[in-house]
Formats: C-alpha cells, structure tokens, sequence
C-alpha cells in the first residue's frame, strides 16, 4: 500500500470538524492501512464548488461519423425498391419487394470506441453529438423520388411517407436539432414479448394497484421509442476523502448502554480510472430521475444495453411501429450527469480497499478531473406503457418500462392507498389487541 | 432498578410496539413493491471500468468513544449517494 502526497492538481478537502462522538484520551494507534502515524490534519475551510466554466472548456474535438445512408428514398440493395422494413426478431432488414436482407455496419468496429480510452485527451464528440444549433421539430426535405416537400416531425419520427409518389423518405444523417443520432440500437424484443412481461409485472402487483390503473390496463397499449442517450467513454483521475473508524472493543455499560470504542482516521483515495459505455441521458424530460410528475428513474432502471452492437443510424429501423425521441441536450448539458456517474463507479472502485474499517467510512469530499471523454449519440430501445395518476391536483406519470434488448422490465404501479392503508394498520391493529394486553400483564407482574 | 424489571419493561415495550411495527412494514413493503423509487441505473455494477492507479493514504487522528454501530455519516454502502463536497474539473 503506498502512501504518496496528492498531487497539486488537487485542493485538499473540507473535513467535517463537527464529529459529535466524544474524544478518548489521544494514544498511538497502528494505521490499519500501514501508513506512517502522522499527526491529525487540521480541517481546512470549505472551498467554494466551481463550476466548469464554459470559455475554460477546450473546443472539441469530432469524431467523423460513417457516412450514413442518404437522406431521402433509402432503396434495397439488391433490387432498388424503396419499400423496406426491419424484423426485430432476426434483427436485420428486409426488402419488401425481392425479401433481400441486409444489416447496417457496427458503429463500434467503425469509430473504433472501444479503443484508446487511456488516451483520451479533452473531449471528442461523434458527428451527430456536436450542439443542437436549431431547435425547430419540423425539418422539410425534398423527395428524391418526385421531387415534392414533405415535412417530418423529428420529434416523433425520423421517416414520412411522399404523399404523391408514395416513397419512404428517411433522414439518415446529422440535421441541426439533434433528432439524428450517430447510431441506433434496434430493437430485438418483439411487442408480444414486452406485452408478456408488463402483464407478469402487473400481476404481480394486482392487490394494492389503483383502481383506474387496473381497469384501463391493456398491455396492447405499450408503445416501442427510441430513447435518446450519449454513451461515454471517459478517462479520468478521481480522488475521494472522507474518514473512517476500527472498531477496538465494545463495552456494554448496561442493559440499555453499550459504548463503541474505535481508532478514527482519515481516508484518501486517489483513483486513475478507464470507463468505456456509460450511458447517459440526453432528453431533459428524462433525465431527471428524481422528477415528482414523472416516474424517469423507471425507464433509468432497465439501463444498460449492449450498446458495443450499436449499429450506424438508419430510419427504417423506426418503420411503422417504433417512435423516437428527440435529443435536446448537449455534452455540456449532460457533463454533470456523467461525473456523477464517474463519481460513484470511483466509490465503487474504492470498496475493496477500505474493508479494514469495520465501523465504515463518511466519505466527505470527491473530486473527478475528467482528463478525456469521447461521447457518441445514440437511440436506444424501450418499450414503454404509462399511466397518469391524478392525486391531489397533481398528476405523476407512472411508466412500466421494458429494454427492447434484454427485455429486462422495471415499473411503478400506482397504490390504491385506501386499500393499503387499511390492510396496513388493520393488521397493525389486529395485533395489538393480541399484544397490548400482553405487554399490561408483563408490566403488572414485573411492577 | 433490578435487570428484571429492565427485562420485563423491555419485553412490554416490544409487545407494545409490534402491532405498529408491522403495519409501518407492511405499508413501506407495499410502497417499495409497487413504486420502486429506489430503481435507477447502476453504473458501479454494469459499466465496464479499469482502475489504472490507486493511491492510498490514510491518517491515524484519535480514539474516540461512540455509543452508535457505525461512524457518523456513513455512506460506503451507497455509492451513488454524492458526498458534501464535490467538484468537476476538465483537462
């Protein structure tokens, strides 16, 4: 175990002087972690939290994207009829036409994200992660068929049908909204497999679920959206101070007192950490999984996706069936998501060296440097069914959410809460008649 | 007082609290089986992550006498809980 300085990059902590356990008389104590006794540090004032300011941020650095296929009537390969759809059960397209099949190329293989991640210096960005620099939903596209405008509506879709000649229109590469992303992650759970598994989970949760819940519910009702999410690849210095106790014995001073006497210490970890895939994020909707109107942390919880199968972005994946959501944050936007997440896989990292403290750690302090980052957009699949709950002149959102790959499914079934408070505190009650009497008598004969 | 009588009060305060303790249960299990606010993304078990350096450096400050299990403010069982103090720097 070493037991170096840290280095000048970073400003030592503020440490919580306010502990309330009281102070045995000061001994020598070994450090359970073999560093040399040093004398206790003096806590240091709080230190503002700056903000990473914008003009400070270096400019980023593109990722060039793989040409995508062209904007407008995307055609077979094989026979050039433009009438194409995707089969999530093989997870491949299909001419309509002459049945040819084909699939798009690995993004991962293709950008090379997986590589490199050690080496990442200030922030990369994929082509169709670059800032939103126009907000407008509605993108009018000439048809490479007949010639005519057709408007698509980024916000739910990404394909239109010409309305004279009847060809699929697709927008395949970077527009300046954001609506397309650099890959897609198709869907490989069919609806009738998400059906099967959000009526499992609400059989599960029949009794106590609200009664306008249970007498809408139809499963047929689920709907497959493209989530708008950046993955990460981040490689990044992280260091977390806190302090932490070993317990030296226990002292049972009476039936109702016993005193823990323990060594305190204080606790650095200095991490370097190579992270590849975290996913974050990119819809303001949805991001905010604390959110009091929208059940976010549902459709957070199915994370993650095997994204390394990520293939290049094609609309036709959409078809008729799937919708999408469009992305209306930056990097800048989700940066502080990202260090977040940075933040607790360090704390995760830093488990393994801290079991000598038996009484735990408080950690106090965590500072993330992000040395690089490489972020790609991308639509992930989700097959979702929500329910709006009005309470109290409030509506919550309440969303059972499946992954369109793992079909892993998490959800929020609203509470009958007449129900359960009564099954609650009626069975609270009934044992108390039983109890009540009981713990009388125990007082009686012991007075 | 005698340990019996501390004994006894003892045993009647545990009869006198069970009835509530189970409805507090039964309502807290209802809620977390059906709402699961603590569902989220969990990026310390699922995301592919190498430790390429690790320094330690820990600091023997005093005895101290505690009459609670574990140390003030622990959070080292919930990483993705953040600490009082954070800060994000980029290169």
């Amino acid at each position: 175990m070493t037991a170096e300085k840290p280095p000048p990059d970073f400003v030592p902590e503020p440490l919580d002087a306010s502990a309330p356990d009281h102070v045995a008389p000061d001994q020598a104590a070994p450090n359970p972690a073999s560093a040399p006794d040093q004398a206790a540090q003096e806590p240091v004032s709080a230190l503002p939290i700056p903000d990473i300011a914008p003009e400070d941020a270096p400019e980023y650095v593109e990722l060039a994207t793989p040409q995508g296929a062209a904007d407008g009537v995307v055609r077979c390969p094989q026979c050039g009829a433009s009438e194409v759809n995707y089969r999530a059960d093989k997870a491949e397209f299909q001419c309509a036409y002459c049945r040819y099949t084909w699939m798009e190329q690995s993004l991962d293989e293709a950008m090379k994200l997986s590589e490199g991640i050690g080496e990442l210096r200030g922030t990369t960005v994929s082509s169709a992660a670059v800032d939103i620099i126009d907000d407008a939903a509605l993108v009018t596209m000439k048809c490479t068929g007949c010639g005519s405008e057709v408007v698509i509506d980024t916000d739910h879709n990404l394909r239109a049908r010409c309305h004279w000649c009847k060809h699929e229109l697709s927008l395949n590469n970077r527009i300046p909204n954001g609506a397309v992303p650099d890959g897609i992650l198709p869907f490989s759970i069919t609806k009738e497999q998400a059906m099967a598994n959000i009526s499992g989970f609400v059989n599960q949760r029949k009794t106590f679920a609200h009664p306008g819940f249970s007498s809408t519910f139809t499963p047929e009702n689920v709907m497959g959206v493209y989530m708008p999410y950046m993955t990460v690849d981040g490689n990044v210095d992280v260091r977390l101070d806190g302090e932490g106790e070993v317990l030296r014995r226990t002292v049972r001073v009476n039936d109702k007192r016993t005193e823990y006497h323990a060594d305190r210490y204080t606790v650095m970890r200095q991490l370097s950490m190579e992270i590849d895939d975290l996913i974050v994020e990119t819809s303001s909707d949805k991001a905010n999984i604390h959110s009091t109107a929208s059940t976010n942390n549902i459709i957070n919880a199915v994370l993650p996706f095997d994204v390394k199968s990520m293939v290049r972005f094609n609309s036709n994946f959409l078809g008729s069936e799937y919708t999408s959501e469009r992305r209306d944050m930056d990097v800048d936007a989700a940066e502080s998501y990202a260090a977040n997440h940075f933040m607790t896989l360090a704390r995760a990292g830093a488990q393994r060296t801290i079991t000598p403290y038996d009484r735990g750690v408080a950690w106090k302090s965590e500072q993330v440097n992000v040395k690089g980052s490489r972020w790609t957009a991308v639509l992930l699949p989700v097959w979702l069914y929500g329910f709006v709950e009005t309470r109290g002149g409030r509506q919550i959102t309440h969303y059972i959410a499946v992954n369109g790959r793992t079909g892993a499914t998490m959800g929020s079934v609203p509470i009958n809460r007449a129900k359960a408070a009564w099954v609650a505190w009626g069975t609270a009650a009934a044992i108390s008649v039983v109890t009540w009497p009981l713990a009388i008598a125990v007082l009686a004969m012991g007075g | 007082m005698s340990s019996s009588s501390e004994g006894s009060s003892g045993l009647a305060f545990a009869l006198f609290a069970a009835g509530p303790a189970a409805g507090v249960f039964i309502s807290g299990w209802i809620k977390a089986k059906y709402r699961n606010k603590g569902a989220r993304y969990m990026p310390e078990r699922v995301v592919k992550h190498h430790v390429t350096e690790l320094v330690q450096d820990d600091t023997f400050l005093r005895k101290i006498v505690s009459r609670s299990r574990s140390i003030n403010g622990r959070n080292d069982q919930s990483p993705e809980q953040r600490a009082q103090f954070t800060r994000t720097t980029k290169e």
